[in-house]
């Protein structure tokens, strides 16, 4: 049953904590991520994410905790980890004057896969990523959007079991961007692959990942199904969008709303009359007879949960620093 | 240059191919250290280093055939003290012959690092001993590629020279030029594992060339204080080694007084010190974080 348990789990950190001199970038974290799923790390620039990924793939040894990776130490057990983890770095460097293919072919080799081998596997994930055009390619004169493919295509080599990927959208241009995030959801989907992917970015963690943990000044502050964490979350500030927005702001007003006119868009705080204001605004439009064309939220409940546990913990740090 | 090292014999059998084990990776990056530098520009300029003082000190060497064709003793320990003194001003000397091994091995650890591309390596299933050892492999592969045409050179200009047949009995055979090979390559692997480990230990290419001629120039500095302090083993300078080995290499020299036991121990530490150096930088490279 135990070990049921712990194979359901294919990242197991406890009490980890990383000090660069005696400044902690991570601090006491512990989380679990389930296998098979597609795991986003979410958190503002130095929340501790990039410090959090280079731990779990034994860049860097912990101050103190532990970190579980399939049953491997990543600091102690580096070799036999990236037989089962690829892993891509934020910005990650190449030899600038190599060929794509002989690159790639060097990199299978390294993995484990001989001559000819290597070829074969070089040339399948280069398709993967959509580069085969660019076997012949000098690596120094691909896109940055090019480069980031190669990345993708290393780190899959091997077809590991777990892919780690650190902020793998930060240096792309829109389009490179959403080929990235469909790329890494197709790959969880075909592959079963349990994907490990960090940003700051909200939208895309809320495309890529099914899972999350919210990372605030080096601690987990929130970490789960991101169905469930977001369930119950719900905005304070909606946005109406009706025929008579004059008319209509007035009379919320006098029914005692907080709303701001901002050109014909209405924003309306509810506060704490969420139910109240979905039976109010229909019928004042329908007695009225306004057209209501629109009623959404400001913003979406992944943005609510990150800035509700991101503005708790900023809070708690001021209140604490007033304190001292 | 790749073309060629591409068409070289290799082994093929099924051992090799599937062999999974520790050192797999070894000749991979040794294969890819020998491609990347023969690439470079500061290749070439090493080997033209490596041609050019050979010729020119031939040109200036005035070893008379008639000398060595009588075949006196006398005359062997002349020819064969110029070919000594040619491998020692090429490959031994405090000067161009050591700079340019440190510039050719001290970006080998550095280099990645600085550029990122360390990164790679270290995510892939690959001991960090066989990183070191793989680049280490690799730059004494080049080196060879560099010290093989001179000393095919030298061998062959003296023979024309000296109006000997090959192979000559009076100045050395095919033999001798591999030992001698063989000996020198030990000298230079010394250097080379020194500048890889002041490579791994400082992460920045200046930093490892500075520190790797800073500590060539004290032991050179402390030899010299020794020999005018009248010591008579010198074992610091790589000039005196190469006096005490090279006689048993070839075959007509009085030795210096080494007997040949003393030889063994010679080449057995030849072969620990960058060993020694080579565990250090594994060390370092191991404990060194992704910052």
């Amino acid at each position: 049953m135990e070990e049921k348990i712990m194979n359901d789990y294919v990242v197991q950190i406890r009490n980890l904590s990383k000090f660069m001199g005696q400044k902690p970038i991570v601090l006491d974290m512990s989380l679990d991520i389930p296998r098979g799923t597609l795991f986003g790390l979410l958190g503002p620039n130095g929340a501790g994410k990039t410090t959090s990924i280079r731990l779990m793939t034994g860049r860097l040894r912990p101050t103190s905790g532990s970190v579980d990776l399939l049953g491997l130490s990543p600091w102690r057990d580096r070799v036999e980890l990236f037989k089962k983890v690829g892993y891509l770095a934020q910005n990650p460097s190449f030899p600038k004057d190599s060929t794509v293919i002989k690159f790639t072919t060097y990199m299978a080799k390294l993995r484990g896969f001989n001559r000819q081998e290597a070829l074969l596997e070089a040339r399948h994930q280069l398709s993967q990523v959509g580069l085969e055009r660019f076997e012949h390619s000098i690596v120094g004169k691909l896109s940055g959007g090019e480069q980031q493919r190669l990345g993708f295509a290393n780190c899959l080599i091997g077809s590991p079991e777990i892919l780690i990927l650190d902020e793998p959208t930060s240096s792309l241009d829109p389009e490179g961007r959403v080929y990235v995030m469909e790329l890494i959801a197709k790959l969880a989907k075909d592959n079963n692959q349990t994907v490990i992917v960090s940003s700051h970015i909200l939208p895309e963690i809320q495309r890529m990942t099914n899972h999350i943990a919210i990372m605030s000044e080096g601690r987990v502050l929130v970490s789960g199904n991101m169905r469930e964490l977001t369930k119950n979350i719900f905005d304070r500030e909606y946005e109406v969008e009706t025929s008579h927005p004059k008319e209509l702001s007035d009379i919320l007003i006098e029914e005692g709303y907080k709303v701001v006119l901002d050109n014909s868009t209405i924003v309306v705080d509810v506060g704490t009359r969420l139910r109240q204001i979905w039976r109010d605004l229909p019928k004042i439009c329908n007695d009225n007879n306004f057209e209501l064309r629109s009623f959404t939220p400001m913003r979406d409940s992944l943005e609510n949960l990150f800035l509700k546990y991101v503005s708790q913990r900023e809070l708690k740090v001021e209140h604490r620093g007033v304190e001292l | 240059m790749s073309k060629i090292l591409d068409k070289l014999p290799k082994l093929n059998t099924d051992f090799f191919k599937n062999y999974d084990g520790y050192g797999r990776n070894i000749p991979i990056i040794a294969r890819d250290v020998i491609s990347s530098s023969i690439r470079e520009k500061r290749f070439y300029l090493a080997a033209i280093y490596f041609v050019l003082i050979p010729v020119v000190l031939n040109l200036f060497n005035n070893i008379g055939a008639n000398i060595v064709q009588s075949g006196s003793g006398i005359a062997l320990y002349y020819a064969q003290t110029a070919v000594l003194q040619e491998f020692k001003a090429i490959y031994i000397s405090f000067f161009l012959g050591q700079i340019l091994l440190v510039i050719l091995a001290s970006d080998l650890i550095a280099g990645e690092v600085e550029t990122g591309t360390m990164s790679l390596l270290k995510t892939k299933p690959i001991y960090d001993s066989e990183i070191i050892l793989g680049k280490f492999l690799g730059s004494m592969g080049v080196i060879s590629i560099l010290d093989l045409p001179a000393l095919i050179y030298i061998y062959f200009s003296y023979l024309t020279k000296l109006d000997a047949t090959w192979p000559s009995a009076y100045l050395g055979t095919l033999d001798e030029i591999i030992m001698a090979l063989i000996v020198l390559l030990l000298l230079q692997s010394i250097i080379v594992a020194m500048t890889i480990m002041l490579s791994t230990i400082f992460a920045k290419t200046l930093y490892a060339i500075l520190s790797s001629l800073l500590a060539l120039f004290i032991l050179s500095t402390i030899s010299s204080s020794m020999v005018a302090a009248g010591e008579e083993y010198n074992y610091l300078s790589f000039e005196w080694l190469l006096d005490a080995i090279m006689p048993h290499i070839f075959y007509h020299l009085e030795p210096m007084e080494i007997e040949l036991a003393g030889l063994f121990s010679f080449i057995g530490v030849l072969i620990l010190i960058p060993g020694l150096l080579l565990f250090i930088a594994v060390v370092f490279l191991r404990r060194r974080e992704a910052i």
